[in-house]
């Protein structure tokens, strides 16, 4: 996953906030997630702290 | 509108406020100072701007209870790139950290401690039921300073997000984020303070052009 999509997301979130749309809390926990996934993708070292 | 519903709505404000300063912070060294965000600091920043959705929200279109929970979720995905940062860095013997110091600290253990009182702060305000009582359904009804500032706020952290958006394609390009990126400097470090001042002058007038709009309606 590439972050650029991560923040593309938050500027679709930012819009359906200003709207006043209901799926903006529902894209913003997309949003949540995609961001602890691109974590996960970054706990690429040998020390014992990854999850 | 009660008088709980007016103070919730100014310490969502105010949170708000705070946030923009560290994100103001982070963006003055990534352009002032050339020092590029690392991935653990861009999932930091994600973690920021979605802790900004609760409370614009909030503000936005009523005080919820969903908003606020929102809010300590993207607290805690930010909280976990940020410690696993330190640790990173505590880990290995002899390392300087990431970047420069702030007042002693490095910019992800500000980022945590932010986290740590946004969780904390949330959880105080979810001890207060009258806010919610009153079924709010935001101020963008009420015309006033308030509405002003509000849109002000949420058009400054849009205008960072686009500029976090946009420097994240050169920087990254199509693939992965190198885990250390190359310095590079777009602004001397008072051209990037006038920069973000713009981007507030900017949302002011944005603010008040909105809020006379819709008054006018």
């Amino acid at each position: 996953m590439h972050v650029l999509w991560i923040f593309l997301l938050w500027i679709i979130v930012f819009i359906g906030i200003f709207w006043r749309q209901r799926w903006t809390l529902p894209l913003g926990l997309v949003g949540l997630i995609a961001t602890v996934v691109f974590l996960k993708m970054n706990m690429d070292s040998s020390i014992p702290l990854n999850f | 509108m009660t008088t709980q519903v007016k103070i919730a709505r100014i310490l969502n404000l105010l949170a708000l406020l705070a946030l923009l300063g560290v994100l103001s912070g982070s963006l003055h060294l990534q352009f002032g100072q050339g020092e590029p965000p690392c991935p653990l600091c861009l999932v930091q920043r994600s973690g920021m701007i979605a802790l900004a959705v609760g409370p614009l929200l909030n503000l936005f279109t009523g005080i919820k209870v969903r908003n606020y929970a929102f809010a300590i979720l993207a607290a805690c995905v930010g909280g976990a790139g940020s410690v696993r940062q330190i640790l990173l860095h505590i880990a290995t013997p002899g390392d300087p950290g990431y970047g420069p110091k702030v007042l002693g600290f490095h910019l992800y253990t500000w980022a945590d401690i932010t986290f740590l009182i946004a969780v904390i702060g949330i959880a105080i305000l979810l001890m207060w039921p009258g806010q919610f009582a009153a079924n709010d359904r935001g101020l963008l009804g009420s015309p006033g300073a308030m509405r002003v500032l509000t849109i002000t706020v949420a058009a400054w952290y849009s205008i960072y997000l686009v500029a976090m958006t946009l420097f994240i394609i050169p920087m990254c390009g199509v693939g992965m984020c190198p885990a250390d990126p190359p310095e590079s400097t777009y602004l001397p470090s008072n051209g990037a303070w006038l920069a973000i001042g713009g981007a507030g002058i900017l949302s002011l007038l944005i603010g008040i052009i909105s809020n006379s709009r819709m008054r006018r309606r």
